[in-house]
């Protein structure tokens, strides 16, 4: 699960990160308003979590903005010192969809952030269920027939961004930054890879890896004869 | 009901004679009109003459005027019309001298400038022509100014008149009666080919589409008519026949699914009824076996029912029902990921040849996902396992075009048309309905594109499908 943050103080930015990221999330962290736009012009994220005072130009609320005017739908959580009832509303009125106030703990940040994800997906549930294969939200765990299926961290991220997308195709750049973060060397050859070692696992699975050529990747159940 | 309105051929009569006939009145008119004038010359002239004679007979005896007229003078007058003659001589104060005494004279009588005058007049109950004339007396340097009248009744006048007009009325008459007769008949003759055509239509049953009306034989203003006539019942020919044939494939396309399910539940309701609990083990794989086989042939009903509805749809869309802009893109990519388990399962690969940008053409979205959907199946269908479907968007000047190119067997050049018909499949062991190319055709033209089917030019073998969607040239720059 990819996660942007947008947050102008370095320390706290380092902390929340590294708290996430145990946690099993990607994380990819900017410090100012201007940078956050262009990573959400380029990359899906599922979640934003976006501070309100940033440098420069761009304020969060800027940022905001122009995401909604953009049409983009992607979950968006103010993180701010700020617990004044004006600038809530306000936020929430120009498409936030939560509001957490800093100090912030991490287990009702990741909470919250699950929370998110969990709206977007049709049936607001838990449990992602593609055929036999199930992954749970809230320990972002896969089992396969009932069985916890365990992966390596990136092959993990690379099928739950495929998940969350379930029986849509997601483009082989888009897999590609949900496994790797901003900071890390990465090629398309390695989604290749990685969707190539998942294949293998799924093969006695009802849920297929589908490659269209040109597109991108598809998680569905198999096609019944 | 109301009463039928008159014939082209009776009004037509009557616009042409209704004219003719005022025309005929008018000059009958102006017939009588000379004749009166000439017969009227010509009784005045009379009239003047017997005054003059008259005049020539006055005398002076003693003091005294005397008129001495013989009969001879007044047998000039005879005629045969037996018009009878009144004589009037007056002096100045008014002495009659000779004639009739009650003679209706004019109560101011013309001055003597005037040699002669003429008036109407009447004398006991008869119409009378007068002329009045003067002539002084000059005797002993005595003078008089006699007054001579002369009447004849208007009897012989207007037996002149009659004699001078009736023959010109006879000719008008006569040339009525003849471009009366003679355009009815070059009205019937003119109008023999439209009775011909209505005589056509008329004995024509409306629930047979077999009219075939002559047009040789029409005016060049009608041939349009029948022309138009014949196209319209030709085409009504070739859709009912099509209707016909689609009709009679239909059923044949359902009946078989449905005599299969009728005769597996009968096994399933016989094995039912005669098999013993013992066999319940065998049993059970019959029914579960006849479970998948009536499923499937369910499926394929449904699949069946599914395209005609669609068939039936696309050939119906309503001119009405304008197309909008869609994104091809979008769409295609959205029937890609239908189709990806299929294609998966085949181990076919299938893929989309684009650039990233939306294509944006007009076209109704429902029947694109159809067109898009009908190719990738048929694709998918006769590709062989391993094989390859590409879907590949291009934008040549002018249009937009979507391209499904497999490597399957592909269709020989002199079947390309025919694979469009309704349940004519290229390759008849496969399983299909015959339906898909057709749907495609259908649903094309309602967008406003054009399908051809052609080589596979990048694997070296297959088909290559091109939809081309014209695009106005402002939105090709």
């Amino acid at each position: 699960m990819k996660v942007l943050l947008v947050e102008d103080n370095p320390e706290l930015s380092l902390w929340l990160a590294n708290l996430l990221r145990e946690q099993g999330f990607g994380v990819d962290a900017v410090p100012d308003g201007d940078a956050a736009d262009l990573l959400l012009r380029e990359h899906a994220y599922d979640v934003v979590l976006l501070d309100l005072n940033l440098p420069g130009g761009a304020s969060g609320k800027h940022v905001l903005r122009r995401l909604r005017e953009r049409r983009d739908a992607v979950p968006v959580l103010i993180l701010t010192a700020s617990a004044s009832l004006d600038q809530k509303v306000q936020c929430l009125e120009i498409g936030a969809d939560d509001y957490l106030v800093k100090p912030v703990e991490i287990r009702e940040l990741v909470a919250r952030i699950q929370a998110l994800v969990r709206r977007q997906l049709p049936g607001k549930t838990n449990i992602i269920e593609c055929g036999d294969l199930h992954y749970d939200l809230r320990t972002r765990q896969f089992a396969l027939q009932g069985a916890e299926l365990a992966l390596p961290p990136r092959e993990r991220s690379l099928l739950e961004a495929l998940v969350l997308k379930l029986g849509q195709t997601v483009s082989k750049t888009a897999l590609q930054s949900s496994i790797f973060g901003l900071d890390e060397d990465s090629s398309a050859d390695a989604v290749e890879l990685y969707v190539h070692r998942l294949r293998k696992k799924l093969e006695a699975s009802q849920a297929t890896l589908i490659t269209l050529r040109g597109v991108g990747y598809i998680l569905r159940t198999r096609d019944e004869a | 009901m109301t009463a039928k309105p008159p014939g082209l051929r009776v009004r037509l009569l009557v616009w042409l004679l209704l004219p003719m006939s005022l025309f005929v009145a008018i000059c009958c008119g102006l017939s009588w009109r000379n004749a009166a004038s000439v017969a009227d010359y010509v009784q005045d002239h009379d009239l003047l003459s017997s005054a003059e004679v008259v005049s020539d007979r006055l005398i002076w005896e003693g003091n005294d005027i005397a008129a001495a007229i013989p009969p001879s003078a007044l047998s000039l007058f005879a005629s045969p019309a037996r018009d009878q003659v009144f004589l009037s001589v007056t002096a100045a104060d008014g002495r009659l001298l000779a004639g009739t005494p009650d003679f209706p004279l004019p109560a101011r009588r013309p001055a003597g400038a005037a040699r002669a005058s003429w008036y109407d007049s009447s004398y006991k109950g008869m119409a009378l022509r007068v002329v009045l004339t003067q002539r002084s007396m000059y005797e002993l340097g005595d003078t008089e100014v006699v007054t001579i009248a002369v009447a004849k009744t208007t009897r012989s006048r207007d037996a002149m008149l009659l004699k001078l007009w009736w023959p010109s009325v006879q000719y008008l008459l006569l040339a009525l009666v003849l471009a009366a007769v003679l355009a009815t008949l070059a009205l019937t003759w003119e109008l023999r080919p439209v009775m011909r055509l209505s005589r056509q239509l008329r004995g024509h049953d409306p629930l047979h589409l077999d009219a075939e009306l002559d047009a040789a034989g029409l005016h060049r203003e009608l041939r349009p008519v029948a022309d138009t006539l014949n196209a319209f019942a030709a085409q009504l020919r070739a859709h009912s026949q099509a209707q016909r044939r689609f009709i009679a494939d239909a059923a044949h396309q359902l009946r078989t699914p449905l005599a299969m399910q009728a005769s597996q539940i009968e096994f399933a309701r016989y094995a039912r009824a005669h098999r013993k609990d013992a066999d319940w083990a065998n049993r059970r794989a019959d029914m579960d076996a006849m479970w998948h086989e009536l499923q499937q042939s369910n499926r394929r009903l449904v699949a069946v029912t599914n395209k005609l509805l669609l068939l039936a749809q696309a050939e119906q869309h309503d001119l009405a029902q304008a197309n909008e802009p869609v994104d091809l893109r979008a769409t295609a990519l959205k029937v890609l990921e239908q189709f990806a388990a299929l294609a998966d399962r085949r181990a076919i690969d299938l893929g989309l040849d684009a650039a990233d940008d939306p294509l944006v053409v007009p076209a109704q979205p429902a029947l694109l996902d159809a067109l898009i959907a009908n190719l990738l199946e048929n694709a998918l269908r006769y590709t062989p396992e391993g094989g390859r479907v590409t879907l590949g968007l291009a934008r040549p000047p002018g249009a937009a075009e979507l391209l499904v190119d497999d490597n399957g067997p592909g269709i020989a050049p002199a079947l390309r048309e025919q694979v469009f018909e309704r349940f004519v499949r290229a390759a008849p062991g496969t399983e299909g309905t015959g339906l898909g190319l057709s749907i495609v055709r259908e649903a094309a033209r309602a967008c406003g594109a054009a399908v051809t089917l052609e080589d596979n030019p990048c694997d070296g073998r297959g088909l290559r499908v091109r939809v081309r969607f014209p695009l106005p040239d402002a939105a090709a720059s």
